[in-house]
């Protein structure tokens, strides 16, 4: 196991950034590296803030692709940067949003918006900090259609939607230690509160049509009829689930554990933080 | 600015054909005068829906607003299809809420930059709706929870067939939420990058 792997298998598990240090030093003294300066791997909060950028890509080329038929840089947005660029490929297209009863069109356009925006922000915010933004890595917005979750029609989007929405939540959640005293903090706290709005429409939506929706990991809480709860969140303490960069690339690469592509990115995500890890558990909601 | 009755449409032999669905009945119709043109009319039933075909000579500034509500027609929905049947947009509740019945109930479809072709525009109750598993508008509609058959408005107030739908081209004075953000100061140099095809299926990278 490289050090690398190591350290990410840590930042994996770890829910805070002294345990996350602790942890960190431990694996690196496992893999005999521990003479080499451990803040030459650590990540740091722009990392945390570049594995963002990777998933505001999907989410915006996603909902993009969804509402216009255009990817975003066909729309103007920015997405070169450091890493490897890729082409977003799907064999659908824009969505038939011909059910205006359940306002889905109205949303996902808002939502498309936020989410282009989001791109565009994390990117300014990492240049104002002096950092290279990664570029946009290739991904396949089909990697799920086999189980029905894809841009094929209506029923499809919102399933993936939810799933998208619920993750990035998560997503946001984990990474809030390492963002703690960053000048990111303030940024991803705010595009955390646009998710969460995001995904309550959503998961309302999915409720009302009935869609049934398989739980993605052990601390994805399905909206129902499939599950029990409209909102995604543990009813016993009032919070959400956090996902570590590791457990959201679990899901991001197709349901795969240590490994740097798959799935949505089918050749990996650009930045430190590229590897998964195991899937999340109910631990994670606790 | 003209104006249609549809039974003069069906009358004058532009088109007009009551095809039965599965699920719900259409009324398809063909305008090919210019712009701008308010197509009224009176639908038989909440369960039948009106497509209006109609051609754009170049490409042009859309916009598609319903009046009818206000003088207690039915509460519609618009839905824009390309000429290959694949959902192109939708509208959005126009208007000031009805003093009676407290609803914004008409509304208001537009988009700039429309590529020239034909469309076909979807004028429906709001309770007849596509299936959420349609891919094209061949895929006909279905009505949600409603009768198929008399109107019924949001909150229950029984309502007319009769509907008013003006089609306009050309300026735009509003700008659309969804190109909002691109005023922002940080991206107007990539505003100018914008490009459309809306239409185009399989049209990613």
């Amino acid at each position: 196991m490289g050090k690398q792997t190591i350290i990410q298998d840590a930042l994996s598990i770890s829910t805070n950034r002294r345990g996350l240090l602790k942890k960190l030093a431990v694996a690196s003294a496992a893999a005999g590296v521990s003479q080499l300066p451990l803040k030459a791997q650590s990540p740091t909060a722009a990392d945390v803030v570049q594995f963002a950028l990777n998933l505001e890509y999907l989410e915006a080329e996603f909902y993009s692709v969804a509402t216009t038929g255009q990817t975003i840089d066909q729309r103007g947005v920015d997405i070169t940067g450091t890493g490897s660029p890729g082409p977003t490929t799907t064999s659908f297209g824009q969505v038939d949003f011909g059910n205006n009863l359940v306002l889905t069109s109205g949303a996902a356009n808002d939502i498309s918006a936020d989410e282009m925006a989001h791109v565009v922000a994390l990117r300014a915010a990492l240049t104002a900090n002096g950092v290279t933004p990664v570029a946009k890595p290739a991904i396949n917005l089909d990697a799920l259609a086999g189980v029905g979750a894809s841009l094929q029609n209506q029923q499809a989007f919102l399933i993936l939607a939810r799933a998208f929405e619920d993750i990035g939540v998560s997503a946001y959640s984990g990474g809030a230690a390492l963002l703690a005293g960053s000048p990111y903090l303030m940024a991803a706290a705010r595009i955390l509160a646009v998710e969460g709005q995001h995904v309550g429409n959503i998961r309302l939506e999915v409720a009302r049509l009935g869609i049934s929706i398989p739980p993605l990991d052990g601390a994805d809480v399905p909206p129902p009829p499939s599950g029990a709860e409209f909102f995604s969140t543990n009813h016993a303490n009032g919070l959400c689930a956090f996902r570590t960069p590791g457990q959201v690339l679990y899901l991001a690469y197709g349901l795969a554990a240590n490994t740097t592509s798959g799935g949505f990115f089918p050749n990996g995500v650009n930045g430190l933080l590229n590897m998964s890890s195991g899937p999340a558990t109910s631990s994670n909601l606790s | 600015m003209r104006q249609f009755d549809s039974r003069v449409l069906a009358i004058i032999g532009i088109c007009g054909v009551l095809i039965p669905h599965a699920f719900g009945a259409t009324i398809t119709q063909t305008y090919s005068g210019g712009f701008p043109a308010t197509i009224m009319g009176t639908l038989p039933n909440q369960g039948t829906a009106l497509l209006e075909n109609f051609t754009l000579s170049s490409m042009t500034n859309l916009t598609v607003t319903t009046t009818s509500y206000a003088s207690g027609g039915f509460e519609p929905n618009l839905l824009l299809f390309n000429s290959a049947g694949n959902f192109a947009m939708s509208g959005n509740p126009f208007g000031t809420a009805d003093p009676g019945t407290g609803i914004v109930g008409d509304m208001k479809l537009s988009e700039s930059g429309l590529a020239a072709g034909t469309y076909t525009l979807a004028v429906t109750d709001f309770l007849l709706n596509q299936s959420l598993t349609a891919t094209n508008l061949s895929a006909g509609f279905t009505v949600n929870y409603g009768s198929g058959t008399s109107f019924v408005d949001a909150n229950g107030n029984p309502r007319t067939g009769n509907y008013a739908v003006t089609i306009s081209t050309g300026a735009s004075t509003v700008p659309e939420p969804a190109t909002l953000w691109l005023a922002a100061p940080f991206l107007g140099v990539l505003a100018v990058k914008v490009r459309r095809s809306r239409f185009s299926k399989r049209s990613v990278e």
